[in-house]
């Protein structure tokens, strides 16, 4: 049936835009890790050093100390939080590019704009 | 067989396509979110079984819209077409450049701020008690009401954040030596019932709240000890110019520039590079929130191209 070869053919091109898609995204990802997640990593444990100075020089004391330790910490779960909605913008993308294709290669089959 | 167990036609239909009733279906679809078909979820069982079912009803419509190619391939490439046509996977929330404009101005002025108290450091400008502190604070926290209300109408409440955070971790602490791992995974700071359910820009926006707290809460080191609270409430001019005990008032400017003070060592695409570690998470969560809808905004760009 050539309608259904078509329409193989057409979830072959959504395939292949997914790969190339995915693959992109993949790219994205890394970099997002370098840009956005490791700066601010280094960053944590530069304040870390930074409380440890001051408490060390008699700027600050015991609680405040702590109170800077834990606000440090409290950073890192938002890291997580925003590599993670990085990681759905990726798959969003590579869905995107999937539907994307097939509509188009099943239009192009069945002669329908969808 | 239909769903109410008749067979056959059912009453006559509008030969075009889509049938007004199609329409309302794929509006409906698109309102609930097709992603949610794509679970397991019963109650996005029902949408689909229900759209798959009036599909089917609207076989009249389809045959004469479609004549022929499509519809020889029988009823499932049509509810596949329909479904491929009329709904799309939205697994977060689309570019909100509203939302994007609110956090990078917040990061500006909360970064500006910074500045003004690391040069206030050890006086009443910078106390807590401060009316101009407390403003600011407040219109901060009204700030993140109004970015919450655009990052929660905009959700597709498709990944639900804590189980994806829970997931990355669960990867990610595959790769952290043994006795360096913690013994709970971190958790956000949002309340658990939007974290549950919501995405997680949405559960950043609203850890802008945590933010807010944690840097009330450091301002106490700020704070003069020899004023008492009055001197702020619609203070006379004598209780302004109360005289500091030299000490006391040294060991507060220390304790509050150390707040304010920059950290050496911390990088350049930090959020608070230059800034002190008092703003550092509420800096950390605006840049987050910042570079995901750039991120955003590049993939509805390409969208757009296709």
């Amino acid at each position: 049936m050539a309608i259904l070869d078509d329409l193989q053919a057409a979830l072959k091109s959504g395939i292949a835009a997914g790969a190339a898609s995915a693959q992109a995204q993949g790219v994205n990802l890394a970099q997002d890790a370098l840009n956005a997640i490791e700066p601010n990593l280094k960053a944590v444990v530069a304040e870390l050093a930074a409380i440890a100075q001051d408490r060390a020089d008699g700027n600050i004391g015991d609680q405040q100390a702590k109170d800077g330790v834990t606000t440090q910490l409290n950073r890192i779960p938002t890291l997580i939080t925003e590599a993670t909605e990085l990681v759905a913008v990726a798959l969003q993308a590579i869905i995107d590019a999937v539907l994307s294709a097939l509509k188009a290669a099943i239009g192009t089959a069945t002669g329908l704009v969808i | 067989m239909f769903a109410d167990g008749s067979q056959g036609r059912r009453s006559a239909r509008s030969p075009f396509w889509p049938h007004p009733r199609g329409r309302a279906n794929l509006g409906r679809c698109r309102k609930q979110g097709r992603a949610k078909a794509l679970t397991n979820d019963a109650g996005a069982r029902n949408v689909l079984q229900d759209s798959v079912s009036n599909a089917v009803q609207e076989r009249d419509g389809f045959d004469m819209a479609l004549h022929g190619a499509a519809c020889a391939m029988g009823k499932a490439v049509c509810v596949g077409l329909l479904m491929l046509g009329g709904c799309s996977v939205q697994l977060v929330a689309p570019y909100n450049p509203d939302l994007a404009q609110r956090a990078s101005s917040l990061q500006a002025e909360i970064a500006a701020w910074d500045l003004t108290m690391l040069k206030t450091a050890g006086t009443q400008a910078a106390d807590p008690r401060n009316s101009a502190v407390i403003a600011t604070l407040n219109k901060w926290r009204g700030e993140r009401e109004a970015m919450l209300t655009l990052a929660i109408s905009n959700d597709p409440h498709t990944i639900p954040c804590a189980k994806a955070t829970g997931d990355i971790y669960a990867l990610v602490s595959q790769h952290i030596p043994a006795d360096l791992k913690s013994v709970n995974p971190p958790a956000t700071t949002s309340s658990d019932d939007l974290a549950s359910t919501s995405g997680c820009e949405t559960v950043l926006v609203a850890d802008i709240q945590a933010g807010i707290d944690a840097l009330q809460s450091t301002l106490q080191y700020c704070q003069l000890p020899w004023l008492t609270d009055a001197s702020f409430t619609n203070p006379p001019p004598a209780a302004r110019t109360q005289a500091a005990p030299a000490d006391q008032q040294m060991t507060v400017q220390k304790s509050c520039a150390a707040e304010f003070r920059p950290a050496p060592g911390v990088p350049q695409n930090a959020a608070e590079f230059g800034h002190g570690r008092a703003v550092s998470g509420i800096l950390t969560t605006l840049q987050a929130i910042t570079y995901i809808e750039s991120r955003k905004r590049a993939l509805s760009t390409a969208k757009v191209g296709l």
